[in-house]
């Protein structure tokens, strides 16, 4: 009796561990945005192409990206390189890089966009690569950053979403089925006041900040004159640097990364919504793009003419 | 001269008496009337504010909302999917055809299936199955099961007959059907919609549904030739010409599914990026470095031009330094690979004679070619794989067999009328929920469309119309779909109630201090005028 209740309980875990494998995604999706503008602040921009690069090396291909970025840094009549972004005083990683493609830029980063963009309610002659083509086998990762406060995030000076607002859009999404999970970012003050209000199962949430502390920056380039890049992103992009496509890093680890010694500040994680265990999702489920494959051994006889 | 001084003089004594008249007229006047001109001028003003004004701004700012049928609806989740199938039952001992009968209620009893089982009308069925696939013919949805010597098991035909043979199990006839009928795929595809997260325990049911393309009435299809070294090697191949002989004959046949629209591309110079290696005279790629050349193919595929899901099929003629290469996993090795809701590459492996030789250009087999693309374009679509389930009568076509084609239009009519219940269901509940949000007439006629197309798809399903089961059920499909997420939608939300007396209040608080602190006057005079 014994032996047969081992037995069936090992069963049922390889049972519950072929679901566990089943329940794939199928593929993956970014929506990056940066949602400052001006030249001071120059690390928001690069901030955002940070992620872009990231995502765009480990496989997200660009028509599977949206990247919003409210303002041009890399044509700027400021900036002494042009064409430049680059994350570190040392100018060795132009996250500009030589291909970016930008959804939408300048004043066209508006919150009505935002959440229209995110709950597919885009006017109908918007064109394919400006919109966020998700179905129930998706895998999304928001990146946001910009200026915040308790409950709302900063758009182009003139508007703001609200904790509450993002939260209904992303149910809205949940229940269209317009995700699988959602992994998502916030590098912004109070950052983890954004997704306190989320109540959408699957999603999966990393802040920059506890609520009642600022995000800093992290250091000034003398030659650009500004501060050039955040804290917690400068460190989650050096972390992302070391990823590779096939390597076996968990989202567990990257959860752990810029610690409140180079962060100054406390990095939040919410993972109460999320059903997986974090250790044991690989971080290229969210940030790279690996699709599913099965080989096709038995091909159908189709060798005569069909009837017409 | 004198007169007409002392006339002016007697003008101006006049006038200057006629105006203390005027002046003391417009005294005595305004003593009288300064009282009930003040009061009445104010009542009127708080008339047009209070009674014409108040009720205007109400209208004009009031959220344009065009009746939506909520109860209807929310009865749509109440109402359960019965789908009507005609069965017919022949075999050549009465008793035993009744067996079956009644064997078929007891089965599909509790299922979706209203099942109609009757003993057929056709007699003395003792033709080969050739014959017998050219005489019984069974109208849309139905099955007709045949009992006949030329068969050793379970055997599906090429329409709509079922064959089995005397000594069959009818245990295993009813579990076979079940199959056919796709009872499990069909709740599945339901429950997992309807609840993510649950579905079946059947693994292949839930691989099947994982690999369907996503629900959408057009689709396109697009065949890209990747050749990465052209000056080494020539291809001389037209893709349209078994695109048009092998595919379109399967595209038609599914035009009340959807609409397929069919292109190719040739690129050049594309690399693998993952590197073969070399088994016993021939280069593989393992399934683990396979799934690793879709991403950087995909990035220069091109990602359409229109918004419908794209099923791609890449044919990636292999580089010369690496003929023959093949796809490997357990020892097996094979030229074709395919990845869920996304299509299938295939290798094509040229001979070593063309290669380097600027004479010969190489012709590719349309054949070889073609079968495994509608291999995977069966899978990817969603036709079941039944072949560990039932022998099939060889069809050697890429068309669909009758039973198979039932099958895909009841697994479409669920889908798209699951999804649409979901649409309507969620939208209703938004809407409730916010009272900022348009709804526009052409939203509200969608949604109201939407729903009944909906339960017209019930009644159609209940009394086993699958083709107008379908053409409701894609109706209803589009008209939620465009309803949820049509751009009117968010047209007000971000001018909440508290900007709206932000605006508001400014502009009328300081017309309508005076006129309500004065109304209190205008109560005394009124009081004061009726009690004279």
């Amino acid at each position: 009796m014994k032996y047969f209740v081992l037995i069936s309980l090992f069963v049922f875990t390889i049972i519950l561990k072929a679901f566990e494998c089943q329940a794939n995604h199928s593929n993956n999706w970014a929506v990056l945005v940066d949602t400052s503008r001006f030249w001071f602040n120059y690390r928001h921009v690069a901030n955002v192409l940070s992620i872009y690069r990231s995502v765009k090396r480990l496989g997200i291909p660009d028509s599977q990206i949206i990247l919003m970025v409210a303002d041009d840094m890399a044509c700027n009549p400021r900036n002494p390189s042009p064409a430049t972004v680059f994350n570190n005083a040392d100018q060795q990683l132009n996250v500009y890089g030589d291909d970016v493609e930008v959804d939408f830029r300048g004043y066209e980063v508006t919150v009505e966009n935002f959440v229209r963009l995110l709950t597919g309610r885009l006017p109908p002659d918007t064109p394919r690569s400006k919109q966020l083509l998700t179905d129930e086998g998706s895998n999304i990762l928001i990146y946001l950053t910009g200026h915040g406060g308790d409950g709302f995030l900063k758009f182009q000076d003139s508007e703001e979403v609200t904790s509450q607002e993002l939260a209904d859009a992303l149910e809205q999404m949940w229940q269209k089925r317009r995700y699988h999970e959602i992994f998502f970012m916030i590098d912004t003050c109070q950052a983890s006041s954004m997704y306190e209000k989320f109540y959408s199962p699957n999603i999966l949430a990393m802040a920059s900040s506890l609520v009642g502390e600022d995000s800093l920056s992290h250091h000034v380039d003398p030659a650009i004159g500004v501060y050039i890049i955040d804290r917690y992103t400068f460190y989650a992009l050096k972390f992302l640097e070391n990823v590779k496509l096939k390597s076996r890093i968990s989202m567990k680890s990257f959860l752990g990364v810029c610690p409140k010694q180079d962060c100054i500040s406390t990095v939040g994680v919410r993972t109460d919504l999320f059903h997986r265990d974090p250790a044991k999702v690989p971080i290229t489920d969210f940030f790279g793009s690996v699709r599913p494959v099965e080989l096709t051994f038995d091909f159908l006889d189709i060798s005569h003419m069909p009837m017409l | 001269m004198d007169d007409n001084l002392i006339k002016e003089k007697e003008s101006s004594v006049q006038t200057s008496t006629n105006n203390v008249n005027n002046d003391e007229v417009w005294e005595i006047i305004d003593k009288e009337d300064d009282e009930d001109l003040r009061n009445l001028s104010a009542a009127v003003y708080a008339f047009i504010l209070l009674v014409i004004g108040i009720p205007l701004w109400w209208r004009m700012t009031e959220v344009q909302r065009h009746p939506l049928p909520y109860s209807q609806i929310s009865q749509l989740g109440n109402m359960d999917v019965t789908i009507a199938t005609d069965i017919f039952v022949y075999t050549k001992n009465v008793s035993k055809t009744e067996q079956i009968i009644q064997q078929l209620h007891t089965t599909f009893n509790s299922t979706m299936f209203n099942i109609n089982a009757q003993s057929s009308t056709i007699k003395n069925l003792d033709d080969t199955l050739d014959k017998l696939e050219t005489i019984v013919i069974s109208p849309l949805g139905s099955l007709h099961l045949i009992e006949t010597n030329s068969v050793d098991n379970i055997t599906a035909g090429l329409n709509r007959n079922v064959y089995f043979s005397p000594s069959t199990n009818i245990q295993l006839l009813m579990a076979t059907l079940k199959r056919l009928l796709q009872i499990d795929a069909l709740s599945d595809s339901m429950i997992s919609m309807l609840s993510p997260g649950k579905h079946s325990d059947d693994p292949q049911i839930v691989a099947e549904r994982q690999r369907r393309v996503r629900p959408s009435s057009n689709y396109n299809v697009l065949l890209t030739v990747v050749n990465p070294e052209p000056d080494k090697l020539h291809l001389s191949w037209e893709p349209e010409i078994p695109l048009n002989r092998y595919l379109q004959p399967l595209l038609n046949q599914l035009e009340l599914i959807a609409d397929f629209s069919v292109q190719s591309q040739w690129l050049y110079l594309i690399d693998l990026v993952q590197k073969p290696v070399n088994l016993n005279s021939s280069f593989v790629l393992d399934k683990n470095q396979a799934q690793y050349i879709i991403t950087p193919l995909e990035k220069k595929l091109g990602s359409g031009v229109s918004q419908n899901p794209c099923i791609h099929f890449v044919i990636y003629v292999t580089p010369c330094s690496y003929i023959p290469l093949f796809f490997h996993e357990n020892n097996q090795l094979t030229i074709a690979m395919m990845s869920a809701r996304w299509g299938g590459v295939q290798f094509l492996n040229a001979d070593k004679l063309s290669c380097n030789n600027d004479s010969i250009s190489f012709v590719p087999d349309d054949l070889s070619i073609m079968s495994p693309i509608i291999t995977q374009f069966h899978a990817l679509i969603g036709v079941p794989d039944m072949t560990k389930h039932v022998s099939l009568m060889p069809l050697k076509s890429s068309t669909l067999r009758m039973w198979q084609l039932d099958s895909m239009y009841r697994l479409k009519i669920i889908e798209q009328y699951t999804n649409a219940r979901i649409t309507l269901t969620s939208l209703s509940r938004l809407l409730g929920e916010i009272s900022n949000i348009v709804i526009i007439e052409e939203v509200g006629k969608a949604v109201t469309e939407s729903v009944e197309a909906a339960t017209k798809v019930l009644e159609y399903l209940k009394i086993g119309k699958l083709d107008a089961a379908l053409e409701y059920s894609k109706l209803a499909f589009e008209t939620s779909e465009f309803a949820f997420t049509h751009p009117s939608l968010l047209a007000l939300l971000y001018f909440p109630d508290d900007q709206k007396y932000a605006v508001y209040i400014p502009l009328f608080l300081p017309v309508m201090i005076p006129v309500l602190m004065s109304l209190k006057g205008v109560k005394k005079w009124i009081q004061f005028k009726y009690q004279l």
